[in-house]
Formats: structure tokens, sequence, C-alpha cells
């Protein structure tokens, strides 16, 4: 996939260089213009599979959930936090920098390829029982929700709204700085818990919570921060896009109004799902019982490996209470793209926020934490000190009065099952059963069952298969010029000499 | 004058919602020929539950201990700013305000992650009934947040505004003739209010004895004060979602000062509609069977395009 990728990127740069005549970024710049439609379209498409092959976009996202597993964790964090958004910098640039002369097809495009990778990206992470691929798909649904935003602003762009473009694009960058950090958090988590245990797999953790105390609770923020709860945040970008989103559903054409309409209702699903993927992701792997005798002897990490993590989970809270501040440094960023004073910039949507007309703090999160915490502290307080004289005493979990074991917990596809089956038009679950029985003629007892659940890949079957069976009859047709006999490969050359100079002769 | 309002702002929902979790008992008794006990037999309920000692498993974790406090707080800051008789927002000082915790989205999100704590707890006893309320929980949460988010975004798009106490002032001066499309949002947001608050035709609150319970199922394990704030975060989630269909849908007679008599005003219409309100609710669930778990996606995906076909009214004309 990355010599595929690599391929149309350097098709859209030599396309560029046809269009134009120079491989300069000024060149391209002063040239934007004065390039003719069909070439355009060619550039950006050749971009857009290019680019959209690093970035991870369904459906040319298949590398991704096997290449990130398959890093050392603190590599997978370092892929999925840097560089699958070297290509969301590239379509930035392409689009904004380069060539800012797309046409609003093309903001509407990215906008339903971001709702179809963030709703897909997440149905895919919630039947994953593997920790790590099951964040490496939550990147393919992150890098969505950036894409909302980053269509939602080229969409403003080409309709002539300045100002909401550079909105929207902010939200966008907000949101590839939170994706980085909180999915940097996670994987050195999940790479805390597969070096304790040995084992990506989920349904072999569970209890963790007590052998990997700090790696818990680090886990837990991380959550927090990508399922995008406040004070996170996560939540600090997502708002920020819904608000993108809010101001293309007011916009002129019904086309624009229902492709944003359908982006609001992908990232509010998305929202949804997102928690119970990582209430699911948190809970079978750090809460009730051991299920594994591997999980039953894991121990903590050292300590930089902590420290790095409690750093990644001061930051998801930090940006998030902070975002007044960052957004107001973000604009600044975005505003050097076109404008020369961002200070002049009034929020652009005032209707929908009539009392804050600055930029800067329109979403003023650290009240929202301040009178949290306060209200949290106060009740705890006030309910221990009336509750002091009680007994707190410890038993076992109520259990119908049977032998209560790790198998009877809930586990990460029995927790999924019901979200898959309700999905399952889209997900196509497969279930393979196979029994063993004691007796061949006698059908009654069983000696043992296996049972194989799965999700179908569409992309694979529809999509690469058939291109790649293409691809091969292709090549097995050109073999027949191979003959390897030497005469024959004299006579090629000769032919083509002499086709040379008959062609040189006419002209 | 501020400060006090302020103050019982916040206090308010939590002092009324076992009054109202009351109200529907006694409805519900009633229409199924009982007698019922006293409205105010929730609060008598949850003080026993205060007195009680408490049994915590021995496979949960700190998850189960801090989780009841979590819920019980994020009611209560959505609560605070969630206009019951007047569309003042609560301020401490001119700075400092409960401005943002009104916006729609922030309130949404805060309830959600109450919702997340509570399926955490759930799984965290390690008992298999517990498992699969968080998961069906986590399931409906996910499903319903489409309606619920939609519906509420018609009112915005409606008054132009994010913030609930000033969606109310807006959506109080559009004409009659306006509100069809509100209406339908209305519907859709009532299925939602269902859903979350595990209501009849989506979860049975009043059983322990049903394989298909959600909520219930989560706070098998808690016991004593514990279980006393999830019963009364429940309950102030009830009144949370009970005022924000009232107050939206239904804007007309929110005060929009401290006046006397516009309080009072406002009181009586608050009260007449939570009681419509209160009453279909023990209404359904007097007349309907609960539904099967896998049909309740269908009744939260029509809540959903309700919502979207109220949203394309408002955008289109």
């Amino acid at each position: 996939m990355t010599h595929f990728g690599t391929a149309f990127i350097m098709l859209s740069f030599f396309l560029a260089y046809r269009a134009t005549g120079s491989f300069s970024f000024d060149v391209w710049r002063a040239a934007a213009g004065a390039i003719d439609p069909m070439m355009q379209t060619f550039i950006f498409l050749a971009a857009l599979i290019g680019f959209g092959t690093k970035a991870g976009i369904i459906p040319l996202h298949i590398w991704l959930p096997e290449a990130h597993p398959a890093a050392p964790s603190h590599v997978s964090a370092l892929m999925s936090g840097v560089m699958i958004k070297t290509a969301i910098f590239m379509f930035i640039r392409i689009f904004f920098d380069f060539f800012p002369i797309a046409s609003i097809e093309w903001g509407l495009t990215f906008l339903v390829l971001g709702g179809i990778s963030s709703l897909l990206g997440v149905l895919y992470a919630l039947s994953e029982h593997d920790l790590k691929r099951l964040l490496a798909y939550h990147s393919v649904e992150n890098i969505g929700i950036i894409l909302l935003g980053f269509g939602a602003s080229l969409t403003f762009m080409s309709l002539g709204y300045e100002k909401f473009a550079l909105f929207a694009l902010a939200a966008a960058l907000y949101h590839t700085l939170n994706h980085a950090i909180f999915k940097a958090l996670l994987f050195l988590g999940a790479g805390s818990v597969v070096a304790a245990t040995g084992t990506r797999n989920m349904e072999e953790y569970g209890g963790l919570v007590r052998l990997l105390p700090f790696t818990s609770a680090f886990f837990l923020i991380g959550s927090l921060a990508i399922s995008a709860f406040p004070p996170f945040n996560g939540f600090a970008s997502e708002w920020l896009t819904f608000q993108a989103l809010f101001i293309g559903i007011v916009s002129a054409s019904i086309i624009v109004k229902a492709i944003f309409i359908f982006a609001i209702a992908s990232l509010t699903f998305t929202g949804g799902l997102a928690a119970a993927c990582f209430v699911k992701a948190f809970g079978v792997t750090f809460l009730a019982r051991p299920r594994s005798e591997e999980a039953t002897h894991a121990h903590e990490s050292e300590w930089p490996m902590l420290a790095a993590m409690g750093i990644l989970a001061v930051l998801t809270l930090v940006i998030g209470v902070g975002s007044g501040f960052v957004i107001s440094l973000l604009v600044g960023i975005v505003a050097s793209i076109w404008l020369s004073n961002p200070s002049t910039l009034a929020f652009p949507f005032r209707q929908f926020i009539e009392t804050r007309s600055q930029f800067a703090d329109i979403l003023p999160l650290d009240t929202v934490a301040v009178i949290t915490l306060a209200v949290f502290v106060v009740l705890t307080v006030a309910i221990m000190v009336l509750s002091r004289s009680r007994k707190v005493s410890y038993g076992r979990t109520w259990d119908c009065g049977t032998e209560l074991g790790p198998r009877m917990e809930i586990t990460s596809t029995s927790f999924s099952r019901s979200l898959i089956t309700i999905f399952q038009g889209i997900l196509r679950p497969t279930k393979q059963t196979d029994v063993e029985y004691h007796d061949e003629e006698m059908r009654y007892f069983i000696k043992s069952q296996e049972v194989r659940t799965g999700i179908g890949d569409p992309y694979r079957q529809a999509l690469y298969r058939p291109l790649s069976a293409a691809l091969t009859m292709v090549a097995s047709r050109v073999r027949l010029v191979q003959s390897g006999n030497i005469n024959m490969y004299i006579l090629y050359v000769f032919i083509t000499l002499i086709a040379l100079i008959v062609w040189a002769a006419r002209s | 004058m501020t400060l006090f309002f302020s103050l019982i702002q916040i206090v308010a929902i939590p002092a009324i919602s076992p009054l109202f979790v009351g109200i529907i008992r006694k409805l519900k008794a009633r229409m199924q020929s009982r007698v019922g006990a006293d409205i105010f037999q929730p609060y008598r309920d949850l003080s026993k539950l205060f007195k009680k000692d408490e049994i915590i498993s021995k496979d949960a974790s700190w998850i189960t201990k801090i989780a009841p406090y979590i819920i019980f707080t994020v009611t209560v800051v959505v609560g605070a700013a969630v206009p019951i008789v007047t569309t003042i927002i609560p301020s401490f000082t001119p700075g400092f305000s409960l401005l943002p915790l009104s916006d729609f989205i922030v309130m949404v999100y805060l309830l959600a992650l109450g919702t997340f704590f509570l399926a955490l707890a759930g799984m965290d006893s390690g008992s298999g009934f517990g498992g699969f309320g968080s998961s069906r929980e986590m399931m409906v949460a996910a499903l319903a947040e489409g309606g619920l988010f939609f519906s509420l975004l018609v009112a915005s798009v409606a008054s132009g505004s994010g913030h609930v106490p000033s969606m109310v002032v807006s959506l109080q001066t559009l004409p009659f003739t306006s509100f069809m499309p509100l209406i339908v949002a209305f519907l859709a947001f009532f299925i939602a209010l269902l859903a979350e608050n595990n209501r009849f035709p989506v979860d049975n609150p009043s059983t322990h004895l049903e394989l298909t319970m959600i909520h219930e199922a989560m706070i098998l394990e808690y016991s004593g004060k514990r279980l006393a704030l999830m019963e009364w975060a429940t309950a102030n989630k009830l009144v949370i979602f009970i005022a924000l269909g009232a107050n939206i849908f239904f804007p007309w007679g929110v005060a929009a000062s401290l006046e006397g008599h516009a309080i009072l005003l406002a009181f009586v219409l608050f009260s007449l509609k939570t009681g419509a309100l209160l009453f279909s609710i023990a209404f359904i669930e007097s007349t309907m069977a609960k539904f099967r778990v896998f049909r309740v996606p269908d009744l939260l995906f029509t809540s959903f395009v309700l919502a979207v076909t109220a949203l394309c009214i408002i955008i289109t004309f």
C-alpha cells in the first residue's frame, strides 16, 4: 500500500509539473489559476488517493490496522500520532496553499469521505478484540473527524466564506493536535498492558486495574479524551467541529445542506459509538477478574514509561481546559495562510454564541471543569462526613449461588455483539461452528465445540482482490513477450530502433 | 439576590427529583388500580439507604467506589444550567457564570460522561448481569444520541442559539404556525428521553427480576449510600430531560426576570407541563409492553429520522 500511495503522490506532482512547468511550490502558487479544469481534477484526484492512502481514509485504510499493531507500542504511538498526520498536512498544503482553487465538489467529497471514515472506523474498532488493532481503527475514525473539519473548511472557502473556512480549518487542526496526544497516550498504555501480559488479545486480560494502577488510570484518561467527554481535549475540538458543521446547514444550496447534515449525523453517532467502544476497551482490559494465567501475574511498567504517559495525560487535560488559548494560537496559524491580522477576527457565527464575540473564549471549558470539580469535592466531603459512622464491608459478587468463575464475565466479543448485530448490514459478521462428537453416527454427545466469529472484509473482496486479479491477468499476458530467447530480445531492440528512426524522420 | 437565586437553581433539581419519581409511581399505581405509595416515598427511601451500612464486591476496584459520586455530580452540574422557571443563568460573580454549562452539546456530553462511568461500574464487579447491562446500556445510549442531539439541534437552529436559556427566550417569540417542526422534534426528543432514562418500552425501571433489564443490572452490586446516590442521580437525569422537553419545545411562560408574579406564573405553567409529561410516561408504562432488545434500535432510529425531518423542514423554509 505504501508504494501504491507513493505512486499516486508522484503522479499528482508530475501532473502539477506538466501543468505549471516547474517543481517549485512558488511557481505552483503563481500558476494555480491558470491550470485548466481537467488537469486540476486529475491533480486533486491523484493527491486524494495518494495522501488518502497515507492517512488511512476508508477504503484506502487496509494497511493501517495491520501495520500499527505490528510495530512496538511507542512506534505505533508515533505512527498514529504523527505519521498519518503528515497526510493531513499535505492536504492542507495542496488545497489551501498551492492550488486554492478547488471547486465546491472537493470540499463536499472530503465531508462525505470524513463521515464514512469516522463512522465505519469506529464500527470496525468496536468489533476488534485485539487492543492495538482497536486503537488503529480509532485512528481511521479520528482522521475522519479531522477530514470533516477540513472538508467544511474547503467548502466554505469555495463558497467565499473566508472566515468560516478559517474557523473550520482551526477545528480540524485542533483535532489533529488532540488526536496526536490522546492516541499516543492510549498506545503507550496498550504497550504497557501488552508488555505486562504478553498478549494483545483483550479476552485474556481482566482485573488489571489492581496490578497496573497507574497504567489503568492513564488509560482511563485517554479513553475519556478520545470519547470526547468534557473537559478533556477531545471534546473541545469535536465541539468546534460541530460548530463549523452547524454553519454549513444554514448555507445556500440544498445539496450542500444535505451533506452537512450527513456529516453532523456521522459525528454524533461516532461520539456515542466511540464511548461504547472505550467502555469495552477499558472495562474488558482492566476491570473484573483476570481471565488468564498471564493476567494474574502482570506487573506495572518502569517509571520512564509511566512518566511519559503521565505527561500526556496532563496534556489532554491542559489542552482541553485551556481550549480558549489553544484556539487563539491555532487561528493565528491558520490565518497566516490567508489573512494578515488574525486579531480582527470575530467569531463567525454570532447567533450561536451571542454574548461571546471574541474568538478566543468561545468555549470556556475551564468553567465547566472548575464547577464540576467543586460540586464533586463538596458532595464527596459532605457524604463522607454524614456517613462516617456507617460500616463498609467487602463480600463476594452475587452469583445466583454458583461458583463465580472468570468465564462468566462479559468479554470483548460479547460486549460488542449486540451493536454488531444491529449494524450487521455494514459489518457482515461471520460465524463458523466446528463441532466434534464422541460418536459421529449418534450426534448427541458433543466432545468439543469451537465457534469462530469475525467480520467480513468487503474492501479486500470487492475492491482489492479484483484489482490485483486484473493486474495479474495483464501481467501474464504481457509475459508472452518474455520468451527468454536472446535472439528475440535483439529483434525487439532492432524493431524499436527502426520505429524510432521512422518517427524521427517524420517529425 | 442573584447569588441566592443561583444557589437555589443548583439544588433545585436534586431537591425535586425524588418527588417526580414519586408522582410517576403514584400515577402508575392508580392506572393499574392500586393505591400506591405516597408521592414522598422516594425521599424516605433515599434517607433510609443513606443510613444503611454498605457492602462492596471483593472484585470491584476504585471505579465502583468513585462512579456514584461522578454520576451524581454530573447530573447536578447539568441540572444547574437547565431553565426551570426562569431563563436567567446562575452566576456568582460578573465574570463567573454557568453560561458554558448551558450549551446543549456540553449538556449532552456531560450526561454521556455519567453513562460512561455507570457502564464501567456495571462491568467492575465481574458478574454476568452487570456486564450485559453495560453492553446494552452503551448500545442504547449510542443509538439514542442521534435523536437526542438532532432534536436539540432543531431547537438550536430555529432559535439561532446554542445555549438552552436563550433558545427558550427566542422560541417564545416564534409564531404558533412555525411550531410544527418543533413538535416533530419533540416526538424525537421524547423517544430519546424514554431510552436515556431507562423507561418503557426500552427498559423496565421497577424490576430486578428480568433478564432483559439494563439499568438495574448495572447497579445490582450497589448498596447503602452509593446505591442512594445512583438512584438519586437517575431521578435527577429524568427531571433534567423533562425540564428540557417542557421548556424548550413548549417555551411559553418561562420567566425572564425574578419578579414575583412572573415566577409564580412560570411555576404554575411548569407544573402543568411537567405534569402532562409525567402522565404520558406513566401512561406508556401502564399500557405498553417492553420491546424485545433488538426492536429497540428501530425505535431509536425512528427518533433520529423524526429529528432529521424536523431539521430539514426548518432549514428549507
